[in-house]
Order: C-alpha cells, then sequence, then structure tokens
C-alpha cells in the first residue's frame, strides 16, 4: 500500500532560451507512516521534487509523469482540491524558518491563523490547541513563547515552531527540505529526534530532504538517492549504507570523511554534481564514474529491482558492482 | 629579525602562533548588555601543524579566527605569531601588509569570498603587485603556477566568478590566500557550503598543500568527521571558553568533556538514535 | 565564451548589444530610442535647424505653421521648430553638469562615509538629511537671487541641492559591499582602504550610481526648466524649453499654443524616458544585488 506514489516524474521549465530540464526521471513511492529520505547535491532536484508534491511548481513549468496521492493525481487537482490538498493532507518545513514566518506577527498569530482560517476554531480553542503543539514539538514555556515574535527565538526553536504548524492540521505527509542543514549539530540531533517521535506517535509519512546521506540513512526507513535530476538508487536505509549499489551512491558514502579514522586521500569522485539539463543522453554520471564503459554513454540506465533483497538501482553494471565492488580496478 | 629567518634553529621548537588570554567583548548597542564572546582563550599552533577549533554558533570560533586575521581587535591578551606579539590597536599599512605574510583566511561562502567583477587574473594579480616586486611576466607565471596549486586550469584565469562553480571558487580562494606565502591559513567552516564530492576534492587539496609547503592550519569548524580528516591537534570551544583540548584522534575516540561528548553523540551514523533533552536545556 | 566575445567584429558586438535591449521589453526600448534621438539632435542641432533660432523677423510674429516655418513662428516672428531644436542643447548641458557634478560628489562622499563608519558617517549622513530637506528648486531659487539669474548659479545650487539624492542610495549600497566577505579578504591581504575602495567597492557601485544619475537627469531637467520658466534661468534670446514654455503664453492667450504645447511635450518626453530607463537600470543592478 503507498500513500505517495511518484511515477517517471520529469520537469522542465520554460526560459527564453528554450526549455530547461529540471528533473528527467524521478520515481518512488512513500508507505503510511514511512520515512523515505531523498539525497542529493545541489541541482540534483531534491527540493524541486518537493516542490511538485505539494503542487508549488513555478508558472510555466511543465510536468509529466504521475504523482499520485492516495489515490489522487496532484496534477490533475483543481486549484479546491489543490488547495485542500494541501491544507489538510500535507505540510512542508524549510531550511530556512525564518523566511517562511511573518517577522511582524507573534508566534501565537502565526500558529492559529491556518486553525481558524481552515478549521474555523474559536480564537481561545485555537490558541489552546497551540500551546499544546509547542509543548509536543519540545519547547518551554509555551504559552509564553506565543507572544513571542519570530526574531526573539534562535533558529532552533523556529525551526520548532514550523514543525508545530505543519502538525496542527494533523497531515499524512510531511514534506521536510533540508530542515536541520542551518542548525548546529546538537540542535539539529534534537530536530530529528523531535521528528521520529511525532512520526511514531501519529503515524505521519515524511520525506526528508537532506545532502546528508549519513543522516538520511540513520534516521530514515529508505533512502532514495538523486543525481542530475533522476533517482539513482531506491533502497531501504540499512541495506544502501552496508550494500550501495550505484556508483555515485558508493562515491558519495565514501567521499565523505568519518569520525572515526582518518584517511589517508578520501575518494572523491573527478568533477562537480552536474545539473539535469547538461545530463547526456546516456547515464550522467558516466564521466565521473570509475566503473563507466563505453556503453553507458550511451545507453541511459532505467531503474531495476535489485537481485538481491528490497530496492532498486539505475546502473548498467549493477550485477557486477554488487558481485565484487572492486571491478573499477 | 632572526625570530622568524625560516629554517633558524631555535625557531622549530617555537610554536608558530601563540594567544594567551584572549578576549574579546562586543559591545552590546540600543541598549542591549555586552556580550562576551571570547573569553580567555589560550592555545599554540606548532610549524607545519594543523589545528582544530571546534565549536557550535555563538561559541566564539569565528571570532577568534578573526582576531588572528586582524579583522576584530582584541579586548585585552596576546596574539603572538612567529615569535613577535602583535602590538594592539590599528595597525599602519606597512604592517597590515607584513601580517598578510604570516596569516591569511578562507571564508565558508564561496559564493561571497570573490569580487563579481574582477577576472581571477587580477584578483590573483592584485595581491601579488601589492606583496611582490615581479615583472609582468613573473606575475602571470606565479597566477598560473597558484592556480595548479590549487588544482585549476590556467583557463580559469580570465573567468568571472560568476562563470564558476562553488567548488572552483573556493580553490580561487584558497589560491588567493596562498598568493602571500602565508605561514598560516585560518579556514573558516571553509568547507562547509560545499557539496560532499566537491568537499571531498577541497580536503585532499588541502591536505596536498600542507605536505607540499608546510604551511600551519588553523581550521575552524563545527563538523567533527571533517576535522578528524584535516587537524593533528584540536580544541573544543563553548561560549567563549575552551572546555576540551587534546590530540584530535584522543579527542574524538575519548571525549572527556561532557560538552564533546554531546557533541559526538550528536553526528548521525549508522544506528543513531537521536534522543531528546529535556525541554529546559533545549530552549537554552 | 569570453574569448569568443573578444575576437567578435564590432558590429556583431553591436547587434548583440542591440539584442540584448530588446529583452528589456518595448516601452524601455523605446524610450532608450527617444533619448538617442534627443541626444542627437543636440548635437547636430546647426545642421538640423532649418533657420537661424535667433533671427527676429517682426512680420512673422506668431505666425501658424507654414512651408516657411514649419511649426510657425513666436511672438518675435523667430522660427520655433529651429529654436526647439538648439533648445535640446540648453536643455541638456545644464542636467549634464548637475548630474555629472553631482554624482561625482555624491559618489565620493558615500563610498568615503561607508567605509569609514562611525562618527564621520554618522554626521555625513547628517549633513545629507538636512540638505535632503531642502528642494533642490528653493536652493536654486536663493542661489539665483544672490548670485543673479542666469543658469550659472541655477547650476551650483542644483549640484548641492542632488548630492543626497546620488549619495544616499550609493552609501546603502557600498555598505552592503563593504561588508561583503571578499571585501574582509582585501583587507586580511593588507590592501589599504583606499585601494579597496577604488578598485572595489567603486566598480561594484557604479551599476547603481549610473542608474541613479539617469533618474536625477530628468528631475534636474524639469528643476532647471521651472527657473527658466520663471525667468531665472536662460536669459532671452537664449532657446530653451522652460523659457518657451513661459514666452509662449502670450500664444496661449491669442489662441497659438504651438510653442508652449511643443516645449511642454519634449520636456515631459525626456524626462519621462530618463525616468522610465534610469528605474530599468535600478532594477537589474537590485537583481544582480539579489543574486
Amino acid at each position: 500500500m503507498t500513500l505517495l506514489r511518484i511515477d517517471h516524474l520529469a520537469v522542465s521549465l520554460r526560459l527564453r532560451a528554450g526549455d530547461r530540464a529540471i528533473l528527467r526521471d524521478v520515481t518512488f513511492d512513500i508507505g503510511p507512516g514511512e520515512a523515505v529520505g531523498l539525497v542529493g547535491e545541489s541541482g540534483s532536484g531534491k527540493s524541486m521534487t518537493a516542490r511538485a508534491i505539494a503542487g508549488l511548481l513555478p508558472s510555466g513549468a511543465r510536468l509529466t509523469g504521475d504523482i499520485v496521492f492516495d489515490g489522487a493525481s496532484v496534477p490533475g487537482m483543481s486549484r479546491a482540491e489543490l488547495r485542500a490538498y494541501r491544507a489538510r493532507d500535507i505540510a512542508m518545513i524549510h531550511q530556512d524558518p525564518s523566511a517562511h514566518i511573518n517577522p511582524v506577527r507573534t508566534v501565537g498569530d502565526f500558529l492559529t491563523e491556518a486553525l481558524r482560517t481552515n478549521s474555523g476554531w474559536s480564537k481561545a480553542k485555537a490558541a489552546a490547541r497551540a500551546t499544546d503543539l509547542l509543548g509536543e514539538v519540545g519547547l518551554s514555556e509555551p504559552a509564553h513563547r506565543l507572544r513571542q515574535y519570530p526574531h526573539e527565538l534562535s533558529g532552533g526553536m523556529l525551526q520548532r515552531v514550523m514543525i508545530a504548524a505543519a502538525l496542527a492540521a494533523e497531515p499524512r505527509l510531511l514534506l521536510a527540505d533540508e530542515p536541520t542543514t542551518a542548525l548546529d549539530v546538537t540542535t539539529q540531533a534534537e530536530i530529528m529526534a523531535i521528528l521520529g517521535e511525532l512520526r511514531r506517535d501519529r503515524g505521519l509519512a515524511v520525506l526528508f530532504i537532506t545532502h546528508d546521506l549519513e543522516l538520511a540513512a540513520a534516521t530514515c526507513d529508505r533512502t532514495a538517492v538523486m543525481y542530475a535530476g533522476e533517482v539513482v538508487e531506491d533502497q531501504p536505509s540499512t541495506g544502501l549504507h552496508a550494500h550501495p549499489r550505484h556508483p555515485y551512491t558508493i562515491a558519495l558514502l565514501h567521499s565523505r570523511p568519518t569520525i572515526e579514522s582518518t584517511a589517508d586521500r578520501l575518494p572523491a569522485p573527478p568533477g562537480t554534481p552536474l545539473p539535469a539539463y547538461e545530463a547526456p543522453e546516456g547515464c550522467a554520471f558516466t564521466a565521473r564514474c570509475p566503473y563507466a564503459v563505453d556503453q553507458c554513454a550511451t545507453d541511459h540506465p532505467v531503474l531495476e529491482p535489485l537481485a538481491a533483497g528490497p530496492g532498486r538501482v539505475a546502473c548498467l553494471r549493477a550485477a557486477e558492482i554488487a558481485d565484487s565492488p572492486e571491478v573499477a580496478q | 629579525m632572526s625570530t622568524d629567518t625560516p629554517g633558524a634553529p631555535a625557531a622549530q621548537d617555537e610554536p608558530l602562533i601563540r594567544v594567551d588570554a584572549l578576549r574579546k567583548v562586543f559591545k552590546g548597542r540600543h541598549g542591549r548588555p555586552d556580550v562576551t564572546a571570547v573569553d580567555g582563550v589560550a592555545f599554540t599552533v606548532g610549524r607545519g601543524e594543523s589545528l582544530a577549533v571546534v565549536g557550535e554558533s555563538g561559541s566564539g570560533k569565528t571570532t577568534v579566527a578573526r582576531m588572528i586575521t586582524g579583522l576584530e581587535q582584541p579586548t585585552s591578551g596576546t596574539i603572538e605569531v612567529a615569535g613577535r606579539v602583535r602590538s594592539p590597536g590599528r595597525a599602519g599599512a606597512a604592517e597590515r601588509r607584513r601580517r598578510a605574510r604570516e596569516t591569511q583566511i578562507v571564508f565558508q561562502d564561496p559564493y561571497g569570498s570573490l569580487d563579481p567583477r574582477q577576472r581571477v587574473r587580477d584578483a590573483l594579480g592584485e595581491i601579488l603587485a601589492l606583496h611582490f616586486d615581479l615583472s609582468r611576466a613573473a606575475r602571470t607565471d606565479r597566477v598560473e603556477e597558484l592556480l595548479g596549486q590549487v588544482g585549476l586550469d590556467a583557463r580559469v584565469a580570465d573567468a568571472l566568478p560568476r562563470a564558476m562553480s562553488g567548488g572552483q571558487r573556493q580553490r580561487v580562494a584558497i589560491a588567493k590566500a596562498l598568493a602571500t606565502r602565508p605561514s598560516v591559513l585560518v579556514l573558516d567552516e571553509a568547507v562547509a557550503a560545499l557539496d560532499v564530492s566537491i568537499q571531498a576534492q577541497v580536503l585532499n587539496l588541502l591536505a596536498d598543500i600542507r605536505a607540499a609547503s608546510g604551511i600551519s592550519f588553523l581550521f575552524i569548524s563545527h563538523d567533527l568527521a571533517v576535522v578528524r580528516q584535516v587537524t593533528d591537534r584540536a580544541v573544543v570551544m563553548r561560549n567563549g571558553v575552551i572546555v576540551e583540548e587534546n590530540t584530535t584522534a584522543d579527542l574524538l575516540d575519548h571525549p572527556s568533556h561532557p560538552y564533546t561528548r554531546l557533541l559526538r553523540a550528536s553526528v548521525p551514523g549508522p544506528g543513531w538514535t537521536p534522543r531528546r533533552r529535556s525541554a529546559e536545556a533545549a530552549s537554552g | 565564451m569570453s574569448t569568443a566575445a573578444a575576437v567578435a567584429a564590432p558590429h556583431q558586438r553591436i547587434f548583440a548589444r542591440v539584442g540584448r535591449l530588446s529583452r528589456f521589453g518595448p516601452v524601455t526600448t523605446a524610450m532608450v530610442v527617444v533619448l538617442a534621438l534627443i541626444v542627437l539632435v543636440a548635437i547636430f542641432a546647426p545642421w538640423l535647424a532649418p533657420r537661424d533660432p535667433l533671427a527676429v523677423n517682426l512680420a512673422d510674429t506668431l505666425a501658424p505653421p507654414s512651408a516657411r516655418h514649419w511649426l510657425g513662428a513666436d511672438n518675435s516672428g523667430r522660427d520655433l521648430l529651429s529654436r526647439l531644436i538648439w533648445g535640446s542643447r540648453t536643455a541638456l548641458i545644464g542636467p549634464l553638469l548637475v548630474v555629472a557634478i553631482a554624482g561625482t560628489a555624491g559618489t565620493l562622499i558615500a563610498i568615503v562615509s561607508a567605509w569609514l563608519g562611525g562618527a564621520v558617517d554618522a554626521v555625513v549622513s547628517r549633513i545629507l538629511d538636512i540638505i535632503f530637506a531642502f528642494p533642490g528648486i528653493l536652493l536654486a531659487l536663493v542661489a539665483t537671487a544672490v548670485l543673479g539669474a542666469g543658469l550659472q548659479a541655477a547650476i551650483i545650487a542644483l549640484c548641492i541641492g542632488y548630492i543626497p539624492y546620488i549619495a544616499r542610495i550609493v552609501r546603502s549600497a557600498a555598505i552592503r559591499e563593504r561588508d561583503a566577505v571578499y571585501v574582509q579578504a582585501c583587507r586580511v591581504q593588507g590592501l589599504t582602504g583606499a585601494a579597496i575602495c577604488l578598485r572595489h567597492l567603486l566598480p561594484n557601485v557604479a551599476p547603481i550610481v549610473i542608474a541613479q544619475m539617469t533618474v536625477s537627469f530628468g528631475y534636474a531637467l524639469v528643476d532647471l526648466a521651472s527657473i527658466s520658466y520663471l525667468g531665472l534661468g536662460v536669459q532671452a534670446p537664449t532657446p530653451d524649453w522652460g523659457a518657451m514654455v513661459s514666452a509662449g503664453q502670450q500664444g496661449l492667450l491669442r489662441g497659438n499654443p504651438t510653442e508652449s504645447v511643443c516645449a511642454g511635450l519634449l520636456i515631459v518626453l525626456t524626462v519621462v524616458a530618463f525616468t522610465v530607463v534610469g528605474d530599468r537600470l535600478s532594477d537589474r543592478y537590485e537583481m544582480g544585488a539579489a543574486r
């Protein structure tokens, strides 16, 4: 059973210079109550995927493929349906909470506004609910916080307010776009702990977008890796971490230094991440891939189920790499 | 004069940087109270050594970096570089140029670190002209040498920053810092904003530069894994104070201060379960 | 890419410029063309004007448009078209001086003030605020009262009056640049404040200076035309649009509005063109800064 299914999603923006691909082939799904990590470097299209799910693509964007939430196609929704879907079914939190909260209104105004307009609640009832929510996300003195302004709160506290606001409507899917990237590591651990608890208590599904593969692997049930506007691998997190199948996932895992030891040299892939619109005909990672053969430059790999265990990978040489990861030499 | 002669026997054992009782108080404006950003910090950096200053936002680690590079004046305390104590107060032009040949800095933001209207060649040439008496041809050679040192093609010399990727810009920022041939490079979260694969490339590059030139690093970072990769020794700062100091390996393998242990436990990895602290501690 | 641009033939570069211009949209493009035409008319006035703008011929007093006088003649029988064409010179030269002088002084003051900061910046800002409180036209009227009527007094006064318009905007742009990371890197590299201001701050605030000067040009033109209209600026018989609006009032009363209307329309058209182009330039700068 799936809550959200993304099927060969491709998005391009119409620019004066012609169409520019942002997403080329994104396929993955999220079950009810499941946490899925979406990992990629800058320009891989992970944030645009979240915007597409929320029906928030920029005007002039062209979409092919499908996004199906609980049986309903998001691109096919009318304006009213889309509004109801955003108000009830999904919620979003962002990297920079201060950019998504009105600086001249109090935290209480911010939290109660949606409750009062969407649910028609009285001021007192909404305020009581907001106080409960702030308590749930671990803010001390919640009643006092309601009267404070955004600038009086630290980044970590503000992100907690955003989570509280996201939860107010009891959504079924939370889109979390790099929610801890701008925070300190100890605060990140707090926020992840809170998200984990809320998810378990409420059966909330989460799409956790991050550049940090370790963080996704440690906190999500499943992790999908994106490169140049495509999902190239999708595995249960433990499997992905222990047995990455796609050369790009392998590169991401190995090029990150570890806290346990000092590497003589980090095995960094050469070159820079490729934006989707510069992707070549074949596999976009070919130029940086130590496993690449001639065929990689011409044949476009598609996501195929792994030979052993759950998960999918888009690589022509996946089977060989799985058998012996040393084939690069 | 003899104290900073390279290779002088006496200089070998002397630390390159010695910081003592360093303190910085920012005056509170608009009726707000004064803020003590750095409070009695002391450490040394040896020749060729790489020292990490680890901390979170508000720890004072960046203020330490800014004082060592002359961007902030210490409220009190001493900074001694290559056997010379830096006199307090604003330095004159000649003194600032001399200090520029001792300490240089690379900042976090690869997008703001370069003048948007200056080509790479001119950015490097401007520094070279200020510090060295080079002929045109020699300056061109040195620009290409610097670009090679940071792993950039000589063709990049004619590019404007907007035509470059974040990783390329950060390499140019490193080349600019190396142009004065400093003995200490301060890296203020210099790889924090880079993509994972680019970060690895730059970390390898930094290791190469240190191996080839014997330059010292003062590596300001919140990222313990990165710190493990590029530093020999580390100090942990919290609220303007150093709470723990050790070799990097020992500090991370056997953290003794509770705060260091908390930092260590906050790093995600396999089997990591983040735990919520009490509401009181969280909001503090 | 940059090498390709460098070796392109000059005419190709001009085409590229025109191509870029068309991206501004039709209104801005039209206004750029208007400005170019006005400047060309001013430069080539002696060749374009059909008659001597100063030649009095009382027989033609307030003559209607004819083959002899395409737009008719004024109340001294001087050819209106020729006077309008020559008038473009006085219309442009005054604002040009004002904008050049106020622009240079304002930019200098703004950058130095932004760089030094602290007490210097506070004092400079207050002085600018005080000047800003007086409309330029008021300063100009006082100056003509003290120094006597004529363009010279008005221009000197407007130069001072326009400094805050440039300086205030350039100062905030310069402060933004001053706090940029690359400027801090320059300081660590041992560059002097003067070198940083000249080689880094100035080129980076130049686009906003040019945009602001363009907008101010239009305002200065209105101010100078107003002063001439009041009879305190350009003195007869020198042709000037502002003075012509005023002189044409006699014709207006006698049912011949050509002089006032034509001169007035030219003023409006020129000012609108400068304002539109200037706004567009500063929009572009803001977009660049936001990037």
